[in-house]
């Protein structure tokens, strides 16, 4: 009974220490698998292996940790990491956004670093030749971003491929699908062979790699790991150095256990040590290498910003840039002005005269920037300007040039221009608006109309398309403004558009300035809105204001009246229309119109003494900054302005009836002269509107 | 070119004319006939209120000296009011008027038609 007892409390006691041990042996850790050969992947057998593998075998066994791992790709393992699928994940780069969602262990693994690699047989010139190439990298991978980053800088932006993990990079790379491929270094070392590919000089981002577990879970696994990879690195004969040197060389060799050859022991001591000396002088040639690569890609870009910084010059010495343009010319007025965004780009403007009096003026904007979108620009300016002289009509002219474009046209570049035709002697403009946003029509008060008929297609697509044409007639001091998108679409910090609207209410604050001033007043008000904000996109205005050369003869009139004072009002449509034209304020043309009613009254009611019809010639005429107006009749010799002026201390009733009228017109006028001419009064009066 | 004209009587003996438009050669026959019959029940103060008034001639400023020199007989008085800057240049260049007579504001209008009334009354 005794000894029965004894042995079920033995039984009990043996079922809790296993009970315990189950418990211990059995702390789960599920470690993120992705296939980044040699830290971590599984061979063709399905095996899980690599470095992190070898070290996690061996740290599990110690720490009696059951690991298990859950492949998937790199994206997926650090996502189902931050979400606690899984518990740990070998082999992740630090950064420091990651460090928000992940801990990661103090102890390195490895170091690595991207790589950019080429099929075995392609010639590698430099990185700028990979703008527009496609290059595969694995989606989320930090030496991808990385080099998209430093790419980006450099305005350099190949098309990247993305997939799912460095396998399928290299593939990609080896059957040429792409120019290029991004893997970690240590993953290229190991599979160049197997693939037939080779490292480029283009390395980057040096990375530690290390375990790494969401915050705030599994702190303990992540302090043991690091207890563990302190001692083993101390001991250079310990498993991490030789799983280093089993899968960094890129022969897979089978290590016999060290134990059974304590002879080599020195030797494969003396050998690790050797090749970590040989490591670290191979590491710092790479980063010098590299550093020189770098030097010499930005001396190449300083190379080819100088370059840019010329082309610019040249593409701006295409452009008319003396203003004034035609001094001799008094009917119009321009002024233009072009802001690139970049160092040289797709806008341009152009004015010249088809014959004595037809002005051509031309605005337009090539789709693209950069250079060849100058190239572009350069070649559609001189081939409208060549054309323009020989076709004279707009439609025709931006016919002919597209047919020309469009029909060796294989990069499908197009332009959208505004080309209009100036008669500067009616201020008939004729225009053709080949897919560029409407023009602005000024009017003499800064009110505007957008020229909106005659829209076409842009230039360059299709040689089949079709050109209309619309005109506008530009009075006296009215005027255009021809601009590109880069103008209403000038963005500010908060990435509002200045839009055509704001663009319409700055014009109309500019009513009776010069060209210049108007397009000076515009970039102010936008640079106003975009403040500190680099130009996105070029900008170009082109003001033009017309001077009717028949004004002078709008600004001159004879007319003949009756003697009758109902002919006063058309003496003041006259005096209003001619004030009109000069921009007389109100005020003058009231003190006018009142001296003339003065004036005009008396000579009707006293001029002839006969109650018989006679005709009064009015003669109205701008010299200079003075309106001019003359009065002629055939009445008694009379000097109005000797009529004694009643004395003004008078009381209002009491003075002299013509006097009054008289006294006023004197004063309103600034000039006033009688002379008698061949049987006729003549009354000159003279204000100055100015 | 036209001219239109209000009247009221303001208070007792105290006329009010508001002219409309342009005041001159040819319009100014409208406003004259319209002060000829107001004074006919002898007002002490005529009011010419040209707060509506665009342009006014020497025809039109002789009707309003008309009307003074009628009134002068019986020591009646003839007040403009609210002049816009072309009228009041006009009355200017001819110093038409006392200053006294002129006012800017109904306001100063009424003030002036009570202290003319204390007067009378008192």
């Amino acid at each position: 009974m005794e000894i029965r007892t004894r042995s079920f409390f033995l039984l009990l006691l043996l079922g809790l220490l296993s009970a315990i041990d189950v418990s211990a042996a059995g702390q789960r850790i599920i470690v993120g698998l992705h296939d980044n050969t040699p830290l971590i992947f599984t061979d063709s057998d399905s095996q899980v292996k690599g470095i992190a593998v070898d070290l996690l075998t061996y740290i599990a066994r110690k720490e009696g940790w059951d690991i298990q791992y859950f492949q998937g790709s790199y994206a997926q393992c650090t996502q189902r990491l931050e979400t606690g699928v899984i518990d740990l994940l070998p082999g992740m780069a630090m950064s420091a956004q990651l460090e928000d969602k992940f801990t990661f262990g103090k102890e390195t693994i490895v170091a690595n670093w991207g790589q950019l690699y080429i099929a075995s047989d392609a010639t590698f010139s430099d990185i700028l030749d990979f703008h527009d190439k496609d290059v595969a990298a694995v989606e989320g991978d930090v030496y991808f971003q990385f080099f998209e980053t430093i790419l980006e800088k450099f305005e350099i932006r190949p098309r990247f491929i993305l997939v799912d993990d460095y396998r399928q990079v290299l593939k990609l790379v080896h059957q040429k699908k792409v120019s290029a491929g991004i893997v970690p270094r240590l993953y290229g070392v190991y599979y160049e062979k197997r693939f037939r590919v080779r490292q480029s000089p283009i390395s980057f981002r040096p990375t530690d790699l290390r375990f790494a577990v969401a915050r705030g879970r599994n702190a303990s696994v992540i302090r043991a790991l690091d207890r563990h990879l302190k001692q083993l690195k101390e001991n250079p004969n310990s498993i991490f150095y030789q799983s280093l040197d089993r899968w960094t060389q890129g022969v897979r060799k089978v290590t016999l256990p060290l134990w059974l050859r304590p002879l080599w022991v020195l030797g494969i001591i003396a050998g690790i040590m050797g090749l970590i000396i040989v490591g670290n002088v191979f590491l710092r040639k790479q980063v010098k290498l590299r550093t020189e690569a770098l030097k010499t890609t930005i001396a190449e870009k300083e190379k080819i910003e100088s370059e840019l910084a010329v082309a610019r010059e040249i593409q701006l010495q295409l452009l008319p840039g003396n203003f004034p343009a035609a001094p001799s010319r008094k009917e119009f007025d321009i002024y233009a002005s072009l802001e690139p965004a970049r160092e040289v780009g797709g806008d341009f403007y152009d004015f010249f005269f088809i014959d004595r009096n037809s002005l051509c003026i031309v605005i337009g904007d090539v789709s693209g920037k950069g250079v060849p979108a100058a190239l572009f620009m350069a070649m559609t300016k001189t081939m409208i300007k060549a054309t323009a002289r020989l076709l004279v009509e707009p439609e025709y002219i931006l016919a002919d040039v597209n047919r020309e474009i469009s029909r060796n046209n294989p990069s499908l570049t197009f332009v959208t221009v505004f080309l209009g035709v100036l008669d500067l002697n009616t201020g008939n403009l004729t225009y053709t608006c080949a897919g560029h946003n409407p023009q602005l029509f000024i009017g003499q008060k800064g009110n505007t109309v957008l020229l909106g008929d005659a829209q076409c297609p842009a230039i360059g697509l299709d040689d089949a398309f079709q050109y209309r044409q619309a005109t506008v007639q530009l009075r006296h001091k009215e005027g255009l403004l021809l601009y590109t998108d880069g103008v209403t679409e000038a963005q500010n910090d908060k990435n509002r558009l200045f839009t055509q609207e704001s663009l319409m209410n700055t014009v109309s604050l500019t009513a009776g300035v010069t060209p210049k001033e108007r397009v000076m007043a515009i970039l102010s008000q936008i640079r106003e809105f975009t403040g500190s904000r680099p130009l996105d996109d070029d900008m170009t205005l082109l003001a033009l204001s017309y001077f009717s050369p028949n004004r002078v003869s709008e600004a001159h009139q004879t007319m003949v009246l009756r003697n009758d004072i109902r002919e006063m009002s058309r003496i003041i449509d006259a005096i209003t229309r001619i004030a009109d034209s000069v921009d007389c304020p109100p005020v003058v043309v009231h003190d006018v119109t009142l001296a003339m009613e003065e004036i005009f009254s008396n000579i009707v009611f006293y001029g002839f003494g006969d109650d018989l019809d006679h005709n009064i010639t009015l003669h109205l005429v701008i010299e200079g900054d003075a309106l001019i107006l003359t009065l002629q009749d055939e009445g008694i010799p009379f000097n109005p302005l000797n009529v004694r002026i009643g004395r003004r201390d008078k009381p209002l009733e009491e003075r002299d009836k013509g006097g009054m009228g008289i006294t006023l017109a004197k004063n309103l006028m600034d000039q006033m002269e009688y002379r008698r001419e061949r049987g006729k009064n003549i009354m000159r009066m003279e204000k100055r509107y100015r | 070119m036209n001219l239109s004209v209000t009247s009221k009587q303001k208070m007792d003996g105290v006329y009010m004319l508001s002219p409309s438009g342009r005041l001159d050669t040819s319009t100014f026959p409208i406003l004259e006939e319209r002060v000829d019959r107001i004074l006919q029940e002898k007002p002490h103060t005529l009011v010419f209120d040209m707060e509506m008034l665009d342009y006014i001639s020497s025809m039109g400023v002789r009707v309003i000296a008309k009307a003074q020199k009628a009134m002068k007989s019986y020591n009646g008085k003839v007040v403009l009011l609210n002049l816009q800057p072309q009228i009041q240049k006009v009355f200017d260049i001819i110093k038409a008027l006392p200053s006294q007579q002129v006012f800017s504001t109904m306001g100063e209008l009424d003030d002036y038609l009570d202290r003319m009334q204390r007067q009378v009354t008192g």
